[in-house]
């Protein structure tokens, strides 16, 4: 795995589709084994931010550092092996098998003529078997649920062995087992193995219950930055999602929960 | 793995088979004595040695060329459009290339100075012309609707053909002649000269294809997990849509306009090796090439004397074929 480049520091960064600003001045940063959620409303701009920190779309202004170099200094393929995305969803035109998809994680380590050596076959067998799918090895990744193609997305990411982790609302498609499965992997992900995770997530009472620091972004701003705690006070979210939530303490916990009021 | 090898084998085994008998058939018999005779410089006639080496050869070798190239364009284009009703003949890009020659065919001045290269070169330009036209009109930031793509590649093949048929009534009846049969899709018997410069052009074009196999697999879940792999996907489109447009536009500068090979071909082989391009694109290669040079030979023999143009004999045995390929995937539910 990569030691390198495992901090990201986002400066005052912007970005627009149009002529009006969709992301405006951020700043902020996250670190090795820090397990960071950003929550907000739709149409705030998060997906917008994974993309500008996977460096699929570039900034208006503003930089964003891997261990103080520049994102845009890295070449794609290298920057593959240092971070990598899992998407809300994918669509494949053709019958590719789940182990064919997960194999091509391993694609930014090897020249485009050399094929899978016997280190990739273990890593892809171990990614396999931590996300579950060891059933569905062989199968067509165009046949499989939407919860199914999820995990097998989750497993080529973590194929590209790399040192950060972007992902954008995986928890979507999922029955409530794999979405815990899901935060507890990326909490451990961050924890044990001392990975940046960034998630984007819908599911604000998981958010809680996991993440180390969340972000809460309205309108394309950060609004406010902190542990859990900090950032689910009812006041504040009803006021940023449009509608009456209370915060009560996990019965068993104490963590915070949020509840329609 | 063993099995692959074998399959490998018996796919070039049957070629070569395929490739002599049809060199074996036409309308002056000969015999397999006169071609082995041929073959290992045995003594022949000075009849047999002109039919054989003079006409057919050159004409088998077209064949392939063209068959290889249109199957290979189909399967990259199915690729990097993720589509699998892509080919260069429904995106337009054919009939890009058409205009470019016929253009150059028209302006005869040039025809003469530089002698026949320009044609290829012209061709190569309409399609590089179209191809890029179509995607960038097609595209949302990164986005690539697929819809638009193929409307856009349908309406700008009419506007092209109606281009094409404005500049026949602008030439005279002996250019006019020539383009007409060149339009209709047929195989020439073309000079060594003219066949090496094809031969160059189509070479150089799969030499910067078959290397991005394994790109075209990422690429296939679009183009943002392509990048997420580390595939620098904008720089791969402009390789691609470059090589093709060369593959095509230098074809089709001899060939005219060939339908249904860059479908049936990718399609057929899909089922049989998988969707993998590392396979695929050397498997449409094979394919491509032996099924063109079966067609062509059909349509040599089939009226003989009388010729039809090959690009009947495709569209007659792809159309049903296709047909076929989508009945069976609506029955499976598929798609």
């Amino acid at each position: 795995m990569n030691k390198q480049y495992q901090n990201v520091a986002v400066e005052q960064l912007n970005f627009s589709y149009t002529e009006t600003p969709f992301i405006e001045d951020l700043s902020f940063g996250f670190k090795a084994g820090e397990f960071f959620n950003v929550v907000g409303p739709n149409g705030t701009g998060k997906t917008t931010l994974l993309y500008l920190l996977g460096g699929i779309i570039k900034p208006r202004s503003g930089q964003i550092l891997l261990d103080e170099k520049p994102l845009s200094s890295f070449r794609r393929q290298d920057l593959a092996k240092i971070m990598t995305i899992i998407p809300a969803e994918s669509n494949i035109a053709f019958d590719f098998t789940v182990y064919d998809i997960v194999a091509m994680g391993r694609y930014p380590y090897h020249s485009p003529l050399e094929s899978l050596t016997k280190n990739d076959r273990e890593i892809i067998s171990e990614v396999i078997e931590r996300t579950g799918l060891m059933k569905y090895e062989r199968k067509i990744f165009n046949r499989l649920s939407s919860g199914e193609r999820q995990r097998v997305l989750i497993a080529r990411a973590l194929a590209q062995k790399t040192s950060i982790l972007l992902m954008d609302e995986p928890t979507i498609h999922l029955d409530i087992h794999y979405q815990l499965d899901i935060y507890r992997l990326a909490q451990s992900l961050a924890h044990d193995q001392n990975l940046s995770v960034f998630m984007i997530s819908h599911d604000l009472n998981y958010a809680a219950m996991y993440s180390d620091r969340i972000m809460l972004m309205h309108e394309g701003r950060i609004e406010k930055i902190g542990a859990p705690n900090e950032i689910f006070q009812a006041e504040l979210l009803s006021k940023i999602y449009g509608t009456a939530l209370s915060v009560y303490p996990h019965p068993k916990t104490g963590q915070p929960t949020i509840w329609p009021e | 793995m063993k099995n692959r090898k074998i399959f490998w084998f018996i796919l070039l085994f049957c070629w070569f088979g395929i490739f002599f008998l049809c060199w074996k058939s036409g309308t002056v018999i000969i015999t397999w004595e006169q071609l082995k005779n041929i073959i290992f410089g045995g003594s022949a006639s000075n009849q047999t040695n002109v039919i054989l080496l003079q006409v057919r050869l050159p004409r088998l070798l077209l064949a392939a060329l063209t068959g290889a190239t249109l199957s290979l364009t189909g399967a990259v284009f199915q690729a990097l459009l993720r589509n699998p009703l892509a080919d260069p003949y429904i995106l337009g890009v054919s009939g890009g290339s058409a205009l470019g020659a016929v253009i150059a065919i028209g302006s005869g001045i040039h025809l003469m100075f530089i002698g026949f290269q320009i044609i290829p070169i012209s061709a190569i330009c309409g399609a590089l012309f179209t191809i890029l036209f179509v995607y960038n009109f097609s595209r949302i930031g990164n986005y690539l609707p697929t819809q638009t793509m193929l409307l856009a590649g349908i309406s700008l093949q009419a506007m092209l053909s109606a281009l094409i048929l404005f500049l026949q009534s602008l030439l005279d009846p002996l250019q006019l002649m020539q383009v007409f049969t060149w339009l209709m899709g047929n195989i020439p018997t073309p000079e060594y000269r003219n066949l090496l410069w094809i031969f160059l052009y189509v070479l150089l074009g799969m030499a910067v294809i078959l290397p991005q196999a394994r790109h075209l697999n990422a690429l296939t879940l679009g183009e943002l997990d392509a990048q997420i792999v580390g595939v620098d996907v904008e720089r791969l489109k402009k390789i691609l849509f470059f090589a093709c447009s060369l593959l095509t536009g230098s074809i089709v500068a001899l060939t005219g306009l060939i339908g249904f090979v860059g479908i049936i071909i990718p399609h057929l082989l899909r089922l049989l090796v998988g969707p993998d391009h590392r396979c695929l694109l050397p498997a449409c290669i094979i394919v491509g090439s032996i099924f063109m040079v079966v067609a062509d030979t059909l349509a040599r023999v089939l009226l003989s004397p009388t010729e039809i143009p090959v690009g009947v004999i495709t569209a007659l045995i792809g159309g049903p074929f296709f047909l076929l390929l989508l009945w069976k995937n609506k029955n499976k539910g598929k798609r």
